[in-house]
């Protein structure tokens, strides 16, 4: 039986699917560090056109954070599913 | 139809007709209230958008989304999916045909009565409990009752010796919600005020959600996995473990969504520790559905409804996380009030439940209804439209309210927080408009399946058939 999980038939599931899922992890864990190491100055608050997206600021850092998580989400899944793939096509349950 | 089998001897309405009528109901109504939905979004992105009419304000509208999609899709999925999987898993009928097409008609009109007098401004003026209490009666009496007798009496009458997780979910999820529509409104029914209609306001939606949608939709899903992919539930014991961590933590910290009003301090920190239990029924169900796809997970990318299933489990991740610790003061400080608040309630209703939902929609109308899905471009087509629907919807309010949540710490004046959001509120109402036009084309797949699918053979199930031609 071939590998039905390839990462061409898995790529957009992993990119929207996944990738939120991590984001969704990344903005708890950025929400918490910066809750515990504290925010930028006040003109860096993350307005539009105001460096929304300046790391040094609560929700810039979020956003990062927010971004990282989803791409190591979506790398993990995207292993995941290519093993699960390999041993499926040989048709043994014995490798998990 | 419907009207004839209203009136007919149990006996001689056809099995199914009950989950029939409940499942095209959640559709329209899932139809019904993302389109409101995205009708709000415009609002908000483009402020010229429909002025100077009461019926359309902004407040008015938002009443009737929520409770469109809370009352109308979510939980009339609930029914259609309780009417065939609690007989299936009992091994008999369902108790009564005839009760659970007399329970459509009354959600139906109860429903219908209810949207059209908050569209006209009356209200209860309580977010969630928004319904003015003859309704809610009309919801305990009319529809909950008789939706629970016909669950219970069911699973008495089961054929199997034990109960499967999903009926206890099932079966105790009703009762719950019918002890939080009578608990919960009662502010209104006894014209309590100050803190304690605050408190029992948020006991009502934090048990809505916390003791309805979401163990609700985990229960479909240890229906819906095993019975598609042909593995056994991983752990039955680790379901068990799920539904008495729900019961045990999550009835109790509503007053975590009221961190800053001056409720007693204790009260808070009690529900505050509680919301962050709820990573253990969550951790159990998602490991739980996770291993079960064990030598199946190719139908995560080939199979429609096991696609929907697994995104939904997955999205459960984000979902309890965040909810676990965006009530815990440090965070709820900075993001109380804010649009990811907003996005929060939308990755529970729209993300996780509503994925499990729809697959078990999917998967239910075409198992009751013995025929093929009628396209299968447009359901993948209706799962791409609803997935980066909801992603950019999510992603967008989730930004949006880190700069509100900025600006209200900052204390940057309203309006340039208002020019801030801007571009996100736009993004809103495309990812919403999205999902909206994904309904469409599924309540149109789903019509069409129903008129012109082809008829499953005896012995073979729907969704077995899918890729054959």
């Amino acid at each position: 039986m071939k590998n039905k999980l390839t990462l061409g038939k898995t790529f957009f599931v992993l990119i929207v699917a996944a990738f939120t899922t991590g984001m969704g992890n990344g903005s708890v864990f950025g929400a918490a560090v910066m809750c515990a190491v504290g925010r930028g100055p006040y003109d860096n608050w993350g307005g539009w056109g105001a460096e929304a997206f300046d790391p040094s600021t609560f929700s810039g850092f979020v956003d990062w954070m927010m971004l990282v998580f989803g791409l190591a989400f979506a790398i993990i899944t995207g292993l995941a599913m290519s093993k699960h793939g390999e041993i499926e096509s040989r048709g043994d349950n014995t490798a998990w | 139809m419907l009207m004839k089998y209203l009136f007919a001897k149990n006996d001689e309405i056809p099995a199914g007709s009950a989950t029939i009528f409940f499942g095209f109901s959640s559709i329209f109504w899932f139809v019904v209230g993302t389109g409101l939905g995205s009708f709000n979004a415009a609002k908000l992105a483009f402020p010229d958008w429909v002025t100077g009419t009461e019926l359309f304000a902004f407040g008015h509208m938002r009443q009737v989304h929520v409770l469109a999609v809370i009352l109308g899709w979510i939980s009339m999925a609930f029914g259609m999916t309780m009417m065939y999987m609690t007989p299936a898993l009992g091994n008999t009928k369902l108790w009564s045909e005839k009760l659970g097409l007399w329970t459509v008609f009354m959600w139906n009109v109860g429903l219908s009565l209810g949207l059209i007098l908050l569209w006209m401004g009356i209200t209860a003026g309580r977010e969630y409990s928004d319904l003015i209490w003859p309704i809610d009666l009309v919801v305990i009496f009319g529809v909950l009752l008789p939706l629970g007798i016909n669950v219970w009496m069911t699973i008495a009458h089961r054929r199997t010796q034990g109960i499967y997780i999903t009926n206890w979910f099932f079966g105790a999820c009703i009762f719950m919600l019918m002890i939080v529509f009578l608990v919960g409104n009662s502010p209104e029914l006894f014209n309590l005020t100050g803190l304690t209609e605050a408190y029992l306001t948020f006991w009502f939606a934090h048990n809505v959600l916390g003791l309805w949608i979401t163990p609700v939709a985990a229960a479909i899903a240890y229906y819906t996995i095993p019975k598609l992919t042909g593995n056994p539930l991983y752990s039955h014991r680790i379901g068990h473990l799920h539904f008495w961590a729900i019961i045990a933590f999550y009835s109790t910290p509503a007053s975590h969504h009221l961190m800053s009003a001056p409720l007693p301090e204790w009260l808070k920190s009690f529900a505050s520790v509680e919301g962050v239990l709820i990573l253990i029924p969550a951790v159990a169900f998602v490991a739980n559905i996770l291993l079960t796809m064990k030598g199946k997970w190719s139908m995560f990318v080939e199979n429609i409804e096991t696609k929907f299933s697994i995104t939904g489990v997955l999205l459960a991740i984000p979902l309890n996380m965040q909810g676990g610790f965006q009530q815990t003061r440090a965070i709820n400080w900075y993001v109380h009030g804010t649009g990811w608040i907003v996005a929060h309630a939308h990755l529970a209703l729209l993300g996780m439940s509503s994925f499990l939902e729809a697959a078990a929609v999917y998967f239910g109308l075409q198992s009751v209804l013995r025929r093929k899905l009628y396209s299968l471009t447009l359901a993948n087509l209706h799962y791409w439209f609803f997935i980066i629907g909801f992603c950019i919807y999510w992603i967008s309010m989730t930004i949006a309210g880190l700069i509100q949540g900025a600006g209200k710490i900052y204390e940057v004046p309203y309006i340039d927080v208002v020019v801030a959001e801007h571009p996100y509120m736009i993004a809103r109402w495309a990812g919403g408009t999205m999902v909206f036009t994904g309904n469409v084309i599924w309540l149109y797949n789903m019509w069409m399946t129903a008129r012109e699918g082809t008829i499953v053979p005896a012995g073979r199930y729907a969704h077995e058939l899918a890729y054959e031609r």
